[in-house]
């Protein structure tokens, strides 16, 4: 008897990266059912493109890289998923298409592939399109309206409460409403209660901290309500539409807590959340866009290494501390 | 202390039927049962702890929990006098083996025997038996005393061998190994030699699960034999599940004092490695609050003067940082390669000084 030579342990936990992919997939699964319920077929097309082109592309750019596809890697997938979901129900396919573009060829594969990119694919996707097709990323339709496939009915578009919270005004829409996600906005961003079981859920599956979405949207709604952009009304107003507008939770959930350019500690990833949440909330008082917490995001995602040194160096200074304690 | 419970790993313990099933004898006739000479008293009260220290030196016992002799480990503690409290350890937190632990309910009069022995020669009053609390799957219940020494459970992830110390506040522990104590009750009732070792033998592959007993010096290939295989192994392991060392040739690897357990596992077929995604779930559940992603990302790329910045020295080897990876990579086993490799250097250089 011979015995190849194997390194301990030698038993696993049956959870594999597929698991973590295929969590989110299923956590943004009812996200698509709602758009389509809101938006009718459009909806679904939409993100079917989404995840054939991202898929396509990152097919096409593990063979220039001269590596192997391997099929159990769903990251592609997630991507493709995620872009359509931050976009409008009536934006053009080519802008889904572009961005999946961007978002593999750009952002994911030149850094070394999966597990290197050191911003996040669907956010750099998200910005690309926000900056080339600004008008049709923030002109929304209004829900329930019937949409076509090729866009050639007549589409009664609308304001999101996130432009008119960007011009100071404020908008009318009930809380209940606003739960639900019957308000304009991004196909996938407007519900928010659907996206708090999402969240619970990838909480649950360990797939995500409850530290990074937690600490986002605590220090939002703090500054939210420190810092109104809307002169009438009150402090539990300008929370609510700061929060639930545009999409804050949508990148807390899906966005921000993404694996491979998040920090690694819980300390880490509570600081980073914190200061995302200021960079959204400065760019939403003093940008130019409706939206622009992807923006804060991505550069964020550049400082995610320095805060993860900060977050070691914080732990190195406990655990001496409690060594020359004990 | 904070997060102390929180950290590490949940796993399924998979110690039955080994623990419940007798313990079996796999011995050598011809080298079974050998005795030592010696004027020593067969009667209890008439030893003294020098005599006591004499037994575990003649009859050459090993602790396993250590591996270190029990004579040496005894006399040192003797002279620092600062104990308050024996513990035997028969914690066995690592999957499939309850070689330590079975010592308890198949063996507990020469376990409290050794346990008694052992605080007269040490000179103290109180003792007590540790064992893992987070067992779900053993269908005996762990008592609350045997033989009137009281059992301390100790609860937690996995690794608790390593937090033994907190479960015992304010009092200075001195640990000994379950089997160690037999082998102790046994040099003072019989003068006996210690030439056997408590093993589990376990793992998918196994047919029979069950703690033997075997002459140490028995081939691997042997023990594997006498529990039988379902199916050609891909890996046999001595030692823990999540620590143990594989072989290449149990017929030329043999059993030996420090020998806790043979486990043979299957193949899994469904593995296959992936890219590392950064995940940090290696991060959330590293006993020692280590990062073991930036220790394994630093090995990776060369930068090995990084290391001492993220404590690699830290590190207890326990596995858990492989365990949870869900994208199958050898964390652990680079890291603690490396460690070692970066110790011996260490000490090359110092001795150069």
């Amino acid at each position: 008897m011979k015995f190849e030579k194997s390194n301990a342990p030698y038993i696993r936990y049956h959870e594999s990266s597929r698991t973590v992919m295929s969590d989110i997939i299923i956590a943004l699964l009812p996200l698509y059912i709602m758009a389509a319920y809101y938006y009718g077929v459009r909806a679904i097309l939409l993100g079917a493109v989404g995840v054939l082109s991202s898929v396509v592309f990152d097919c096409i750019c593990i063979k220039f890289a001269g590596k192997k596809i391997n099929p159990r890697d769903l990251s592609a997938v997630v991507t493709g998923m995620i872009l359509p979901l931050m976009m409008p129900a009536t934006i053009p396919f080519i802008t889904v298409v572009t961005a999946a573009f961007v978002a593999i060829a750009v952002a994911k594969h030149p850094f070394g592939g999966v597990g290197n990119n050191l911003f996040n694919p669907a956010a750099t996707g998200y910005a690309f399109a926000a900056l080339c097709w600004t008008n049709e990323m923030y002109t929304y339709p209004v829900p329930m309206t019937h949409i076509g496939i090729a866009l050639t009915d007549t589409i009664k578009y609308t304001q999101s409460p996130a432009y008119t919270l960007s011009q100071s005004g404020v908008p009318n829409y009930d809380f209940l409403d606003m739960l639900l996600g019957n308000f304009p906005g991004p196909m996938g961003a407007t519900h928010i209660l659907v996206l708090m079981a999402c969240m619970l859920f990838l909480i649950y599956r360990k797939t995500i901290n409850w530290q990074t979405p937690v600490c986002f949207l605590v220090t939002a709604a703090v500054l939210a309500a420190l810092f109104p952009r809307i002169l009438t009304g009150n402090m539990l107003q300008s929370v609510m539409f700061e929060l639930f507008s545009g999409i804050m939770i949508f990148t807390s959930v899906f966005i921000l807590p993404e694996p491979v350019t998040s920090p690694k500690r819980i300390v880490a990833k509570s600081i980073y959340a914190a200061v995302g949440a200021a960079i959204a909330m400065i760019y939403r008082h003093f940008g130019g866009l409706a939206e622009g917490i992807v923006f804060g995001v991505l550069l964020l995602n550049a400082l995610a290494p320095v805060v993860d040194r900060m977050g070691e160096k914080i732990i190195r200074t406990v655990r001496r501390a409690e060594r020359g304690k004990a | 202390m904070l997060g102390r419970f929180s950290k590490g790993i949940i796993l399924e313990q998979h110690k039955e039927p080994a623990l419940s099933s007798d313990i079996v004898e796999f011995l050598n006739p011809s080298v079974a049962k050998s005795y030592f000479e010696s004027e020593i008293s067969f009667d209890k009260n008439a030893l003294s702890a020098d005599d006591i220290i004499k037994l575990a030196e003649l009859a050459d016992i090993t602790d396993e929990s250590d591996g270190k002799k029990l004579y040496k480990k005894l006399s040192a503690a003797k002279n620092a006098k600062e104990l308050t409290m024996l513990v035997a350890d028969a914690v066995d937190d690592e999957p499939y083996i309850s070689s330590q632990m079975c010592m308890m309910f198949k063996k507990p009069d020469e376990l409290c025997e050794g346990i008694e022995l052992c605080v007269k020669a040490l000179g103290i009053s109180k003792s007590s038996i540790a064992v893992y609390k987070n067992l779900t799957d053993i269908s005996e219940k762990i008592p609350r005393h045997v033989n009137n020494i009281p059992v301390k459970r100790v609860f937690g992830r996995y690794p608790v061998q390593e937090r033994i110390h907190d479960f015992f506040e304010g009092e200075k522990i001195f640990i000994v190994g379950t089997n160690a104590l037999v082998h102790l009750s046994r040099a003072f009732r019989e003068h006996r030699i210690q030439t056997t070792a408590f093993i589990t033998v376990g793992g998918d592959c196994i047919h029979t699960h069950q703690n033997m007993e075997v002459n140490t010096g028995t081939a691997i290939s042997a023990v594997l034999d006498r529990c039988g295989l379902l199916e050609e192994p891909e890996s046999v392991v001595v030692g823990g599940s999540l620590t143990g060392v594989s072989i290449t040739h149990p017929d030329e690897t043999v059993v030996t004092v420090f020998t806790d357990a043979v486990l043979a596992f299957k193949k899994n077929k469904k593995e296959k490695q992936y890219t590392c995604i950064g995940c940090a779930r290696c991060v959330d559940v590293c006993p020692r609050n280590l990062t073991p992603f930036y220790l394994y990302k630093n090995i990776e790329r060369g930068y090995t003067h990084k290391l001492d910045f993220y404590d690699i020295d830290r590190c207890i080897e326990c596995g858990s940082c492989s365990y949870i990876c869900p994208s199958k990579l050898d964390v652990a086993a680079t890291i603690i390669s490396t460690k070692h490799k970066l110790l011996k250097e260490r000490e090359a250089g110092e001795d150069e000084v």
